[in-house]
């Protein structure tokens, strides 16, 4: 690849990620929904995420959830960093091996939920890791129907997103 | 690159959905409660570090945490306040069941619940 196009896929990740910074932004500025748990979120964010794994190659998705996770940690405290950086990568490994095992034969919606169910989990293992306690069973079933429930809505999103996305990734 | 045509949804996903509805109902069964609460108990970095009972209203701190109060009231005990950052375990509210539990991850605190049966601390068995 020459220049031109190393700094043209540079931008466009600079850009994707500045699209994720904003959709949290705004994520966080809404009510939470009642049909979650408190504190569980919708991820939006990881609409553009899993984009950029089935169309900028995965290693750019995987790129994008470190940077993430590295603005969770300097905006919002090591904790946070921590749970964003366990979630983003267990959600990553997640898609990796549905990739891995399904191919192009991955649904958007079984990709959402999985990376969703995934990066819950990761955050309760680091928690628990944290606290140095098994809370696993106490929040296993909200994660799961959270998990489902929010990556079921983000791999429909993903879907209609994906004109719009195509042309900031055609720049 | 991933130029491949994928489908949004498949018939396999409802098999998915199912087995997670399934796996969550297993999880909220073995997680039920089994007896009357009878006392809160607060955790640090696992160790158990208070024990209240659940009886009367009350509030109260632990040493080892010291930004972090601690409220009981009708038989419910939540984190009223607290020094963290995010105050997720403020949020959490009041929990009354023995399946839930508050987290605060910056104080490394976990308050839970529990029945007689689950309290290592209260007697095995007790005869009359």
């Amino acid at each position: 690849m020459n220049i031109k196009e190393n700094t043209r896929r540079v931008c466009v990740t600079g850009l994707m990620l500045a699209m994720i910074a904003a959709v949290s932004w705004l994520e966080h500025t809404l009510p939470q929904p009642l049909f979650l748990p408190p504190n569980f979120r919708l991820g939006l964010s990881n609409i553009i995420v899993m984009y950029c794994f089935f169309f900028m190659g995965r290693g750019s998705a995987a790129l994008l959830n470190v940077l993430k996770a590295l603005a969770v940690l300097l905006f919002r405290g090591p904790f946070a960093g921590a749970m964003s950086f366990c979630g983003g990568m267990a959600a990553i490994l997640a898609l990796l091996l549905l990739n891995l095992l399904f191919g192009a034969g991955l649904s958007y919606t079984a990709a959402g939920i999985c990376g969703a169910l995934a990066h819950n989990l990761g955050q309760l293992a680091a928690a628990s890791v944290i606290v140095r306690t098994n809370i696993f069973l106490a929040y296993l079933p909200s994660l799961l129907i959270a998990g489902a429930v929010t990556g079921a809505v983000t791999g429909i999103m993903l879907k209609a997103a994906i004109p719009l996305l195509d042309k900031i990734r055609r720049l | 690159m991933g130029f491949m045509e994928r489908k949004l949804f498949k018939r396999t996903d409802a098999l998915l959905i199912g087995l997670i509805l399934l796996a969550a109902a297993l999880c909220w069964f073995f997680t039920r409660q089994n007896g009357a609460l009878e006392s809160c108990r607060v955790l640090y970095n696992g160790k158990a570090v208070s024990s209240v009972p659940l009886g009367g209203d009350a509030i109260f701190t632990v040493p080892e945490a010291p930004g972090m109060v601690f409220e009981i009231k009708d038989g419910k005990v939540a984190a009223a306040r607290s020094d963290c950052p995010d105050k997720t375990c403020v949020h959490m509210g009041y929990i009354g069941s023995s399946a839930q539990k508050i987290v605060c991850l910056p104080n490394q605190i976990v308050v839970e619940v529990v029945t007689r049966y689950n309290d290592p601390e209260a007697p095995d068995a007790v005869t009359r």
